[in-house]
């Protein structure tokens, strides 16, 4: 019995050295047209449902989840953008009506070929999840079987509705169709009421829930297999990885060199990190690192970092309505004592670009937007410690013993607001902070347990002095409403713009930036109202606009921008050549590369 | 016997109480957290680049569901859920019942602690009679060095060393995933040798970490029954060497097999660390995701269970323990 027993253990345990030596290159990639990547923002979830619309659903953007277009990012030309499962597009001038024409050869994994039929199902369930209303999204007319014709709500002109609607996820109509009553488009159309008829407004209120209650029943609907109009098709899936095979009724599958590709979990940084160090990733996205693990991952063979501009950047803002920052050589004197070359370098030292400007924009933007002849009217606000001195005493403050006293007399002390789990911003607080106190206003940097909670108290106005992400493009329009928009009391209601005054303490006011404001050249304009306009003209029209909020947010500086962010991402270079190289389309999925042409095997 | 099922029976109205206490106490605790699923959610997809207004339209959709009656109500609704063997569905995973995803992490857990454990336990143990009998030579040291070095690292630590050398210094072995998703789940050997190639790290840091607690343990134990008369004895009638480590031995594991059940108890909450560092998809990670969501019935569900499965455990050593050691049974 003991020898039986011995024997058995033996064998077991030769089992496992062969099971966990043998094939060590098993833990790479299995063959060599099989792409290893992650998804940082989609995780894998064994057992959810094979479903764009559920928060878990097993589907991954550009692999099996397709749009209409892919976006090339420009800040210039919302419009741009790399067919997808529309080969062309058309848009009307004032760009309210689009026609789309489909891919001739766009067919699903099982065959069938995607419709116009598909688009218009995919619109319907667009509404049920909260998404074409919010480009406006008014009709939807299938005018044969590749050609559909979108319209957006009478009197709207929404100038990202092109943008929007290429970017809506579509899925098959022999999957979603069964799960909508056959009277859906009736209800939506109910939904969109906005006159005063109060049977009608009736209708409409029921209409929205019943949308609402439509939407979650479509999140949770669990298709048997994945159906895919995309490059590839899930084939298998554990908590741990999912294998993704390439889809021979792709449109272009023909571009597509890549047979399979293998999504790898990931509970922390570290994981990725290790993947990246031991070269198992041939396209992984940036992860927040230390200089140290940056340079060990670039050390691996084949590994390299690839930069494209993002269109976000880490800012400063004043509460202007808290004594002294109202004060517009307050800001200017801040601007002149923060180094942002030092605190970019102790703060984002890996994705961060020092901000050339604080103009509201990137400075890859700005320098799509400006002319050299404007830009040179920007003031970049150098650290420069006797500008920040003379612009103090301008204003009637006074340094005695070492530190500042206002013009009312008392001590200039300061707090800056920053959140939890922000390491940057926390960063950065702490180096302006020093800079600040060294120059003789004694500041502490304060951490807000959570983002939420930030955004609720800086509303509030329980902060004079907080980080903030502003910038927040490729677009015009988003861009400055992160400046001028709600913060700034700006909102439209009941398609008006209305300005709610820093006095109101519940609709968000919390920048308080006087309603006009001066350019360098003493013009003054009102910059809640040039936001609000962009939202509707073409970029043309927007050009002269976005030049003159440039300059006045430069000049009156109700932010102060510290860093732009950069998108950097990492491939291999081993096992796949032919990276793409062009920013817009490093910003889509790698699948879109592949799409593109991109990404092929080595031999 | 009719003594052993009353025993039997306090135990288990013991046993219920306590998992109601527990149930309650957990139910009230996670709502006492900072945070809520919605806030959670909220920050995540800012991060992701949603503008403030979006993420909190998504929100909105995505968390519809979340129970907004006075907490006493949810209470009274949990209970109800329990009786009926319901835990109610998960937040985070949308729509999906707690009890699916905490009857899909367990296994994975019981293979990884189970294996660990068990394994730890059999080298620990014969490592702490060679090192009690052999303490006072150069192996029985080394031995015992061992057994304190191991017990001082923690899992987690020894985790990110083992991952790091034998995953990436060394591509010796996979992590990050169960098994590979290339193969077809199955009885056939190329599924099972990757089953066991992904689960040879984690299983390894599990037992390297417990190794040392039954070296020492043991170690401990053999030296004080080394002391007892009926040793001496047994030497004095010139017992062989063999049948004397057999006496030493089966005396001096009756501590262990008090710790090793009640370590049962614990398997199914004891590899949170490992099952993060190595993505292994068990209840650790479960309710790691469970914490960080702020997913309310996942993590009351997952604490119940490892709540239940130490109370059956407690039982369970309470009976068994008398049939190890007849002593107990007079």
């Amino acid at each position: 019995m003991k020898k039986v027993v011995f024997l058995a253990l033996s064998m077991v345990s030769a089992g496992v050295l062969v099971a966990g030596c043998g094939t060590a290159t098993q833990a790479k990639s299995s063959t060599s047209t099989t792409f290893t990547t992650i998804d940082e923002y989609h995780g894998i979830t064994a057992g959810a449902p094979i479903n764009p619309f559920n928060s878990n659903g097993n589907n991954w953007l550009g692999y099996d989840q397709m749009q209409l277009g892919w976006f090339t990012n420009s800040p210039t030309n919302p419009n741009s953008f790399y067919p997808g499962l529309a080969e062309k597009w058309d848009v009307s001038s004032n760009g309210s009506n689009v026609t789309i024409w489909l891919q001739p050869n766009a067919k699903w994994s099982n065959g069938t070929p995607v419709t116009a039929k598909d688009v218009k199902t995919s619109m319907a369930v667009a509404f049920t999840q909260g998404n074409a209303q919010s480009f406006y999204l008014g009709s939807v007319k299938v005018i044969s079987s590749n050609e559909v014709q979108f319209s957006q709500i009478p009197g709207q002109h929404y100038n990202l509705f092109l943008n929007n609607l290429l970017q809506q996820t579509i899925v098959p109509s022999f999957e979603y169709e069964k799960l909508m009553p056959t009277n859906i488009w009736q209800i939506i159309n109910e939904s969109m009421y906005t006159g005063n008829n109060a049977a009608k407004k009736a209708l409409a209120t029921k209409a929205e829930t019943d949308l609402t209650n439509l939407g979650k029943t479509i999140a949770n609907y669990s298709p048997a297999k994945d159906i895919s109009a995309g490059p590839f098709v899930l084939k298998n899936l554990n908590p741990g990885e999912a294998l993704l095979v390439k889809n021979p009724d792709f449109f272009a599958a023909n571009s597509i060199k890549v047979n399979q590709v293998v999504f790898r979990n990931y509970t922390g940084n570290q994981q990725i990190w290790n993947y990246l160090i031991a070269g198992q990733l041939d396209a992984a996205p940036f992860t927040a690192m230390p200089t140290n693990i940056l340079h060990q991952i670039l050390a691996t063979k084949g590994n390299q970092e690839v930069v494209s501009p993002s269109y976000v950047a880490a800012a400063l803002a004043f509460n202007q309505g808290i004594y002294p920052y109202g004060m517009l050589s307050v800001r200017r004197a801040l601007a002149h004592v923060i180094d942002r070359q030092a605190v970019q370098k102790v703060a984002e030292p890996v994705v961060g670009t020092v901000s050339k400007y604080s103009d509201g924009m990137v400075d890859s933007a700005t320098s799509q937007w400006l002319n050299s002849a404007q830009v040179n009217q920007l003031d970049p606000y150098s650290y420069n410690l006797s500008k920040a001195t003379a612009e103090l005493q301008k204003a009637g403050f006074k340094k005695v013993n070492g530190q500042w006293l206002m013009p009312n007399g008392k001590p200039w002390t300061a707090t800056i607001y920053t959140v939890n789990g922000f390491s940057d911003w926390i960063e950065a607080a702490k180096v302006i902070s020093s800079e600040m106190t060294s120059f003789g206003i004694p500041t502490q940097p304060s951490i807000v347990s959570s983002y939420s909670q930030y955004l609720k108290e800086i509303a509030q106005d329980k902060y004079a002095l907080g980080f903030w992400l502003n910038a927040l493009g490729p677009e015009a329009s988003p861009t400055y409403l992160r400046i001028y928009g709600a913060n700034d009391g700006y909102q439209v209601v009941g398609g008006q713009l209305v300005h709610y005054p820093y006095t109101n303490k519940t609709q968000g006011n919390w920048l308080d930036i006087p309603s006009t404001v001066p350019l360098p050249n003493g013009t003054l304009v009102n910059p809640g109202k040039l936001t609000y306009e962009l939202n509707s003209l073409t970029s043309t029209q927007q050009r002269p606009i976005v030049q003159q909020l440039a300059l006045a947010t430069d000049y009156n500086l109700p932010m102060i921008t510290l860093w732009n962010y950069i998108n950097v991402q990492f491939v291999n270079t081993t096992r796949f050549g032919d990276f793409p190289t062009e920013p817009g389309l490093l910003d889509n999925p790698p699948a879109v590369w592949m799409t593109q042409g991109y990404v092929h095997p080595k031999s | 016997m009719k003594g052993v099922l009353i025993r039997l029976s306090q135990r288990v109205i013991w046993g219920v109480i306590m998992v109601f206490v527990t149930a309650s106490f957990t139910f009230f605790l996670v709502r006492m957290m900072p945070g809520n699923p919605v806030d959670a959610k909220y920050n995540q997809l800012v991060m992701q680049g949603l503008t403030p207004v979006q993420a909190m339209n998504k929100v909105r959709v995505m968390y519809g569901f979340i129970p907004h009656e006075p907490l006493w109500q949810q209470y009274i609704h949990y209970l109800n859920q329990i009786a009926h063997m319901n835990l109610g569905q998960s937040i985070s995973y949308e729509g999906v019942p707690v009890l699916h995803l905490i009857l899909t992490a367990a296994p994975w857990t019981i293979i990884l602690v189970l294996t660990g454990l068990v394994a730890s336990f059999i080298v620990g143990v014969l490592a702490g009679v060679i090192a009690a009998i052999k303490r006072s030579s150069p192996v029985g040291s080394a031995i015992s060095l061992s057994g304190s070095l191991l017990h001082g690292i923690p899992q987690f630590v020894m985790g990110l060393f083992l991952a790091y050398v034998f995953t990436t210094l060394w591509v010796l072995l996979p992590f990050g995933a169960p098994y590979n998703a290339e193969l077809t789940p199955g009885l056939n050997g190329p599924f099972i040798s990757s089953l066991i190639r992904h689960a040879i790290l984690p299983v390894a840091t599990y037992a390297l970490s417990s190794y040392g607690g039954w070296l020492l343990t043991m170690k401990s134990s053999v030296i004080t029954v080394l002391g007892d008369d009926f040793i001496l004895a047994a030497e004095v009638r010139g017992l062989k060497m063999g049948t004397r480590v057999r006496y030493i031995a089966h005396n001096a594991i009756l501590p262990l097999f008090t710790i090793f059940a009640l370590s049962i108890g614990f398997m199914l909450g004891g590899s949170l660390f490992i099952e993060n560092i190595f993505d292994y998809p068990g209840l650790g990670n479960l309710l790691l995701h469970a914490i960080n969501s702020r997913d309310y019935p996942l993590m009351s569900g997952a604490f119940l269970l490892i709540t239940v499965s130490v109370i059956l455990s407690n039982i369970a050593t309470d009976f068994l323990y008398s049939v190890v050691d007849p002593r107990i049974r007079r």
